[in-house]
């Protein structure tokens, strides 16, 4: 009886073990991210019926960070395997920290739908760019490309920026009460934040990013060129379901289900994002493809080394590979 | 055969000794790094560091932005000991003032009080005010508490002593109160003023702008993790000299004090 009972325990620990090797086999890959919906990734891997190989060629754990700059720093550390990084995250990783960065699909595009606001209260003295002399400007990170924008569209008006207008740093989330305070005389809006700031109106646009540095690939997805090499087929699985999901998220049918789901991913009611996300116009680019916009990500880099905030510039054809999502696109076909 | 201490003073084996341990880290720094045994982005070389501050002091913009912490540490250093000697005090002498101050000050110790920043942005602006303001609030409590304390707790024997001498209240105050509760103010206050520094630092890497923190912050933005380091190194220094010029402050002020007096 005893002897049964121990071939029993037996047996179940080799089924256990045997269940769970396919899972431990499974490469695991730690993606970072710093907002939904604006970034899609965490929504389509969060839905089992949108992909076709997590769990079966890898596993997938999204992880948050507040910024990009941190998530680079993970990416060095081997403690995420894909960054979501902002273009200049991405320049300075490569530039400054010397990292062998590969670029390896789109996250979003500012310009060719939504554009970042710079809005001013309704009431305001400030009428055009020229007015803005002796103003105060609120940006959310300098360098970023918010900073980059303003500046450029600035010069493009023959005002100084820092000398002619005063830059001020403030989160996105406090823009709208600090513009409404009046302790900035600008204040800059991205998607999700224009839309409240519209719904409760009292703040018109002055100008737009795309204004100063026309499309902006803002996000990319970024891995170390090592990792690739050594994990093509992972990561070429992982982008076909990445664009699987994009389609999904961006087809106007799924757009009742799509905002449910964001609504359940960020415990927010469904009405916060009803009136933007996955809207043209209103919500961001992101390439149904996947596809970067190169020549926007080169001019971009480029404005970073012209506005002194990045050393030198490089071709960023250097430090992308478009193979692996031309893959995934052919598995998807 | 032991250095004698003229030998051991010309030498400048005290120094040695005494600075031992940190040179001993420094050169453990720069080895792990020379052996790569790091990758640089994530731990530059010490002699690396050192090499981009000097052309960083060269720049100018390094010295601009640690003056700038240094006023914004200072200028809330000061009006902390003011109001917060000020406030002990008064809870010392005052019944309704300690009814009413000892519960706040308790509730007000443990509230991580940089969480305030966001609101006093909205309240003062994202200049200098909100960050001398959310530094003073982050620093008094510790000078209230260290100095309320420090006249509560006075020997009453000396307090006695003053007044079968006939001393009037307000001589007892000035001669026997504030020198006895000195040790316990001067110790809120090197407390305090190390707080600054670092609180100083935290609101502008919180919003921004100039001065030390956002230097870190922008180099971190844009991966110069030597430039972090450097900000990190100067901290430090600027920490050990503002502390130690207290402690030299605290000697000669206590020079009559016996913990000045009596060597343990």
């Amino acid at each position: 009886m005893h002897g049964l009972r121990s071939l029993t325990v037996a047996v179940l620990a080799v089924a256990g073990l045997m269940a769970a090797l396919p899972a431990l086999a499974q490469p695991k890959l730690r993606v970072g991210y710093v907002v939904v919906p604006i970034q899609l990734g965490p929504l389509i891997f969060a839905n089992d019926k949108l992909t076709v190989h997590k769990g079966k060629s890898y596993t997938v754990e999204f992880i948050h960070f507040r910024g990009s700059a941190p998530q680079l720093t993970a990416l060095v550390a081997g403690e995420l395997e894909i960054a979501a990084l902002a273009f200049s995250t991405f320049a300075a990783g490569i530039v400054n920290a010397r990292q062998d960065l590969v670029a390896l699909a789109d996250i979003a595009r500012d310009g060719p739908s939504f554009s970042t606001v710079y809005g001013v209260l309704a009431d305001s003295p400030i009428q055009t760019i020229p007015d803005l002399k002796g103003k105060v400007l609120a940006i959310n990170a300098k360098g970023g490309a918010v900073d980059m924008a303003a500046r450029i569209v600035l010069l493009q008006h023959g005002l100084k920026p820092g000398l002619d207008v005063t830059f001020i740093e403030a989160q996105f989330g406090a823009m709208e009460a600090m513009l409404r305070q009046r302790k900035t005389d600008v204040a800059t809006f991205v998607a999700p934040f224009w839309a409240a700031a519209q719904r409760k109106g009292g703040i018109r646009p002055l100008f737009y990013q795309r204004d100063g540095l026309g499309t902006t690939q803002f996000l990319l997805y970024v891995a170390r060129r090592e990792y690739v090499a050594q994990h093509r087929q992972v990561l070429v699985d992982w982008l076909e379901d990445y664009v699987r999901g994009t389609r999904w998220f961006l087809d106007p049918a799924n757009r009742e289900e799509a905002l449910a789901l964001t609504a359940a991913f960020t415990k927010r009611p469904p009405s916060a994002y009803a009136d933007w996300a996955f809207l043209p116009g209103k919500d961001y680019y992101h390439d149904p493809d996947g596809r970067l916009d190169l020549q926007a990500l080169q001019r971009n880099i480029d404005a970073l080394q012209e506005l002194g905030i990045l050393r030198r510039s490089f071709p960023v054809a250097d430090h992308t590979d478009a193979s692996l999502l031309e893959a995934a696109l052919a598995q998807l076909r | 055969m032991h250095a004698t201490p003229v030998l051991r003073r010309a030498l400048g084996l005290g120094v040695l000794k005494r600075w031992a341990s940190v040179i001993a880290l420094f050169a453990l720094w720069e080895g792990v790094c020379r052996a790569r045994l790091v990758d640089p982005f994530l731990l530059p070389a010490l002699s690396e560091v050192l090499r981009r501050g000097a052309g960083e002091l060269w720049s100018g913009e390094l010295v601009a932005f640690t003056a700038l912490t240094l006023y914004r540490t200072l200028a809330a250093f000061v009006l902390a000991g003011a109001i917060g000697i000020a406030i002990g005090v008064s809870m010392s002498l005052s019944a309704p003032l300690r009814w009413f101050g000892e519960p706040v000050v308790s509730f007000a110790f443990p509230i991580p009080k940089i969480a305030l920043m966001p609101i006093f942005v909205l309240w003062f602006g994202v200049f200098d005010l909100s960050k001398i303001v959310m530094t003073t609030v982050a620093a008094v409590v510790t000078v209230i508490s260290a100095t309320h304390l420090g006249t509560r707790h006075i020997d009453k024997y000396l307090l006695w002593s003053a007044q079968s001498l006939g001393t009037h209240r307000r001589a007892l105050f000035w001669k026997i109160v504030i020198p006895a509760a000195l040790p316990a103010i001067l110790t809120g206050l090197q407390i305090a003023l190390p707080m600054c520094l670092i609180v100083s630092i935290v609101t502008e890497m919180i919003t921004g702008g100039r001065g030390l923190g956002g230097y870190m912050i922008y180099a971190s933005r844009f991966a110069e993790s030597d430039k972090v380091f450097l900000g990190i190194f100067l901290t430090a220094l600027i920490g050990y000299v503002l502390t130690e010029g207290l402690a030299m402050a605290r000697r000669r002020l206590l020079a009559w004090h016996p913990e000045e007096t009596v060597m343990v």
